[in-house]
C-alpha cells in the first residue's frame, strides 16, 4: 500500500495589528468582581435613597406650613376684613334705583323734584294755613323749604327720604292722573308757573325766586308756587324765604316740580303704602362648622427589609458570621412581615371650620383624630423592626453546634396588630354647589400629623406588647407625618334646615413613611387608607337684608 | 429575563432587578475598569461609582442603543474622573509623532488576556487612559483631546509613546517565547 501523500495544508494563525490584537483580547473580556462588591453598591444605593427621602421630607415640612400659614394668614383677613359692603350702601342703591322707577312712572319728574316735593307733601297742610293768612305759619313753610333743600341729608336718614320721596312722587302722579281737573281749578297754581317765568310778573323777588326756581328746582320753584298761590298781599313770606332759596339752591334739573295734592286727598283716593322691608337676594352665611366622620382601609405599608443590610454589610466586611447570619435572618423576618401586612380598620373623627370663599368653592381647617390599625404574621416575632435576640442566638446555637439532626421545628406564626394613634391640622379646598337639596362635591387637601401614640403585639405574647409614645426616643416610627387625601360625594341640605350632609368615598395617601428608616423604593412604603367618609355641617342659613 | 424587563424593574425601584442588572453586566464592566485602572482595587472603585451612576440616572437611559453601551459609556466616564482625581495637572508637551504607524502583524491567539492586561496596565496613567480610548473603545483624537482637556496633538503623541512600549513588550514577550529570557 502506498502511503498516500498528506494534501491538508496547515490553516494559517489569524494574525492582526496591534490594535487588532488588544481590542480582540481586552474589548471583550469578562472579569468577574469581588462577591462582595454588590453588598457595597446596595449599601450606597440605600444610603443615597435615604437622602432622598430626607429631603423630600424637609420639602413636604415646608408646604405643609406654608399651607397652614396660607390658610390662617387668609383665614384672619376674611375675619377682620371691614364690612364695607354693608346694607346702607346696598339700600341706598335700591332705594335709587326706585327713585328712577318712580321718575320712569312720571316723566315730569326728576329726583330732585321728587324730594321736594316730599318736603311739600309734609307741608301742605300748614300752606293751606297760610293761604288763610298766617304769618307764622309761612314761616314754617320757609322753615319745610330750607329743610327740603339743605343740601343731602345724613346717611343714615337718606333712604328713607328718597323712598317717602318716590311714594309721594309715585301717589302725586296717580293722583294727577286721576284728578285732572285739580290742575286747573283747585290747583290752577302749576298751571301758572309757566306764565310766571315766562313772563316774571309781581315784585321783584317774585321774578328772582322764580327765576331761580327754573334753575335751582323743586324748592325753588315752590316758593315761586308758593308766591304765585299767595299774589303780591304774600310776597313778603316769599322774600322772606329767598336768602334761604338763594343761599342754598342746588341746581339739578331744569324742570319744574308739580306741586303736591293735598295728603288727605291723596288718602282718600290711593290708600298710602307703608314702607315695606325688602329682602335682597339671599347671600349664605360664609362661616361654617362641620364635623366629619371617616371609616377606611388603612395599610401602613411599611418596609423594614434591607433597613440592616447596610449594618450587616459592614459586620460582614469585618469578617464576622454571626453578624452575617443574624443580618440574613432579620432580612427574612423583614421580608416575611412585609409579605403578611394586611390592611386594618381606621377612623379619623374632624373638627373643621369652614370658609366659602365663593359660591362653589370652599376652603376648611380644623383639627383632627385618628385611629389605625394593621395586622401582618411573623414566624420570627418580628415586630416594629425589631427581632428578639434571643431568637437569632437561638437561631445560631441551632445552625451552630451541629449536634443535633432533627430538622428545626416548623416555624409557627404569630400575628401582630399595630395601632396608631395620631392628631393633626387638616386643609382641605371644596368645590360644589351650596344650594339647598342635593348636591355633588369633591374635594382635595392635606393633613400634618403627629403619631402621639403607637402599640403593638404580638398575639399570645404578652410581654413583647410595645408602645411608642411622642417622646419616646426609640421609635421606629415617623412623629411628624404628611399626606394628602381626596374625595368625593353627595351633599344634602333641606330646604329649611341651616345643617348640611355630606357622604362619599375617600382616598388617602402619606407622603412621608410610617418607619423612620424606610427601605425599598418611595413609591412602595408610603401608607394609604381608602374609605368612607361622612360630615355633618352647621351654619350657612340665608342672610336677610332689610333696607 | 430580557433587557427591557430588567431596566422597568430597576425603574420600579426593585432591589432584585438591580442585582439581576449589576449580575449581567459586573463581569464585562468589571473588565473595562481594569483596564483603566493600574490595580484590581482601584477598578472595583470605578465599577462601583459607574454602577451607582448607571442606577440613579437609568431614568435618562432613551433604550436606543444595547444597554451594554450605555454602561460601559458611563463605565468609561467614571474611569475618567477617576483618572482627573488621581493624575494632577500636569502640562503635557505636544511632543513629535508619526503620522502613519508601523503595520506589524502579531500572531492573535500567542498572547493571553492577563498577559495583555498587565501591559496596559503598566503603562503610565495618561499613555493608559488614550490607548485604551483609542485603540478599544474606538474614539478619535479629537475626542480623546476634549475628554481629557488636552490637545489633539498630545493625545497622538501619547498614543504614539504608548503604542511604542505595548510594541516593545510585545516582542520581548515574542523573544521570551523563543529563548525563554523575557523581562519586562
Amino acid at each position: 500500500m502506498v502511503p498516500t501523500a498528506n494534501n491538508h495544508t496547515p490553516t494559517p494563525e489569524p494574525t492582526g495589528d496591534l490594535e487588532q490584537l488588544f481590542r480582540q483580547k481586552l474589548g471583550d473580556a469578562e472579569v468577574a468582581p469581588r462577591m462582595h462588591l454588590w453588598e457595597q453598591i446596595d449599601h450606597e444605593l440605600l444610603v443615597q435613597q435615604n437622602d432622598t427621602f430626607r429631603r423630600r421630607l424637609v420639602w413636604h415640612r415646608w408646604v405643609a406650613a406654608a399651607c397652614i400659614l396660607l390658610f390662617l394668614g387668609a383665614g384672619t383677613w376674611f375675619s377682620l376684613r371691614p364690612a364695607t359692603t354693608g346694607e346702607p350702601v346696598v339700600a341706598s342703591t335700591q332705594s335709587a334705583n326706585s327713585a328712577s322707577s318712580a321718575v320712569d312712572a312720571a316723566p315730569g319728574y326728576s329726583l330732585g323734584s321728587t324730594a321736594g316735593s316730599e318736603s311739600l307733601a309734609v307741608t301742605t297742610e300748614p300752606a293751606s294755613a297760610a293761604e288763610a293768612g298766617g304769618i307764622g305759619s309761612l314761616a314754617e313753610i320757609g322753615a319745610a323749604l330750607h329743610s327740603a333743600i339743605a343740601g343731602p341729608a345724613p346717611e343714615e336718614g337718606r333712604p328713607q327720604t328718597l323712598a317717602a320721596a318716590r311714594q309721594n312722587a309715585a301717589v302725586e302722579a296717580a293722583f294727577l292722573a286721576a284728578n285732572p281737573a285739580l290742575t286747573t281749578t283747585g290747583y290752577s297754581a302749576p298751571a301758572g308757573f309757566d306764565p310766571i317765568l315766562a313772563q316774571p310778573t309781581g315784585t321783584f323777588f317774585d321774578r328772582v325766586v322764580a327765576g331761580r326756581a327754573a334753575y335751582s328746582g323743586t324748592a325753588a320753584s315752590s316758593s315761586a308756587w308758593l308766591a304765585g298761590q299767595s299774589g303780591s298781599g304774600s310776597s313778603l313770606v316769599s322774600s322772606a324765604a329767598v336768602p334761604t332759596i338763594l343761599r342754598l339752591g342746588q341746581p339739578d334739573t331744569l324742570k319744574l316740580a308739580l306741586p303736591t295734592a293735598p295728603a288727605s286727598a291723596v288718602a282718600q283716593a290711593y290708600p298710602a303704602e307703608e314702607p315695606q322691608p325688602e329682602k335682597t337676594p339671599a347671600r349664605p352665611k360664609r362661616w361654617r362648622l362641620m364635623g366629619a366622620y371617616a371609616a377606611s382601609a388603612y395599610n401602613p405599608n411599611m418596609s423594614f427589609g434591607s433597613g440592616a443590610v447596610a449594618t450587616a454589610t459592614n459586620s460582614v466586611s469585618g469578617g464576622n458570621p454571626g453578624a452575617f447570619r443574624a443580618a440574613a435572618a432579620y432580612e427574612q423576618a423583614a421580608n416575611e412581615y412585609r409579605r403578611n401586612l394586611r390592611p386594618g380598620f381606621a377612623q379619623r373623627v374632624a373638627l373643621v371650620g369652614s370658609y366659602a370663599a365663593t359660591r362653589r368653592w370652599t376652603l376648611s381647617a380644623g383639627v383632627e383624630v385618628a385611629e389605625q390599625r394593621a395586622t401582618s404574621q411573623t414566624s420570627y416575632n418580628f415586630l416594629d423592626g425589631k427581632m428578639p435576640v434571643v431568637e437569632i442566638s437561638a437561631a445560631s446555637k441551632d445552625l451552630g453546634n451541629g449536634y443535633s439532626l432533627t430538622p428545626p421545628p416548623a416555624p409557627q406564626l404569630r400575628t401582630a396588630q399595630y395601632r396608631y394613634r395620631t392628631a393633626g391640622v387638616p386643609v382641605s379646598v371644596r368645590y360644589g354647589s351650596q344650594r339647598k337639596g342635593v348636591s355633588l362635591y369633591a374635594k382635595v387637601g392635606a393633613a400634618v400629623n403627629v403619631l402621639f401614640n403607637s402599640r403593638s403585639e404580638l398575639v399570645g405574647l404578652p410581654e413583647s406588647t410595645t408602645s411608642y409614645s411622642l417622646t419616646s426616643t426609640d421609635s421606629p416610627y415617623r412623629k411628624v407625618q404628611t399626606s394628602v387625601n381626596g374625595g368625593a360625594g353627595v351633599r344634602y341640605q333641606p330646604a329649611a334646615g341651616q345643617w348640611s350632609l355630606a357622604l362619599g368615598p375617600m382616598a388617602e395617601a402619606g407622603l412621608s413613611t410610617l418607619n423612620s428608616n424606610a427601605a425599598q423604593s418611595s413609591s412602595q412604603v408610603r401608607p394609604y387608607a381608602i374609605g368612607m367618609e361622612a360630615s355633618v355641617e352647621f351654619g350657612g342659613k340665608q342672610a336677610v337684608i332689610v333696607r | 429575563m430580557t433587557e427591557a424587563e430588567i431596566i422597568d424593574g430597576c425603574l420600579a425601584g426593585s432591589r432584585a432587578m438591580q442585582k439581576q442588572l449589576y449580575d449581567r453586566f459586573a463581569g464585562k464592566m468589571m473588565a473595562v475598569c481594569l483596564r483603566y485602572a493600574q490595580t484590581t482595587f482601584e477598578a472595583e472603585d470605578v465599577l462601583q461609582e459607574g454602577f451607582i451612576t448607571v442606577f440613579s440616572n437609568l431614568r435618562n437611559f432613551r433604550r436606543e442603543c444595547p444597554l451594554e453601551f450605555w454602561i460601559r459609556r458611563i463605565m468609561v466616564n467614571a474611569a475618567l474622573r477617576q483618572h482627573r482625581r488621581n493624575a494632577p495637572l500636569v502640562a503635557v508637551s505636544e511632543g513629535e509623532y508619526p503620522e502613519e504607524l508601523a503595520g506589524e502583524e502579531f500572531t492573535l491567539s500567542n498572547y493571553a488576556f492577563e498577559e495583555m492586561l498587565a501591559m496596559v496596565q503598566e503603562l503610565a496613567p495618561r499613555y493608559r487612559m488614550v490607548f485604551n480610548l483609542f485603540a478599544i473603545e474606538g474614539y478619535g483624537h479629537k475626542e480623546i483631546g476634549e475628554l481629557m482637556g488636552i490637545s489633539e496633538g498630545t493625545s497622538k503623541s501619547q498614543y504614539a509613546r504608548a503604542r511604542g512600549i505595548l510594541k516593545t513588550k510585545l516582542e520581548r514577550l515574542e523573544a521570551h517565547r523563543s529563548n525563554g529570557t523575557y523581562r519586562k
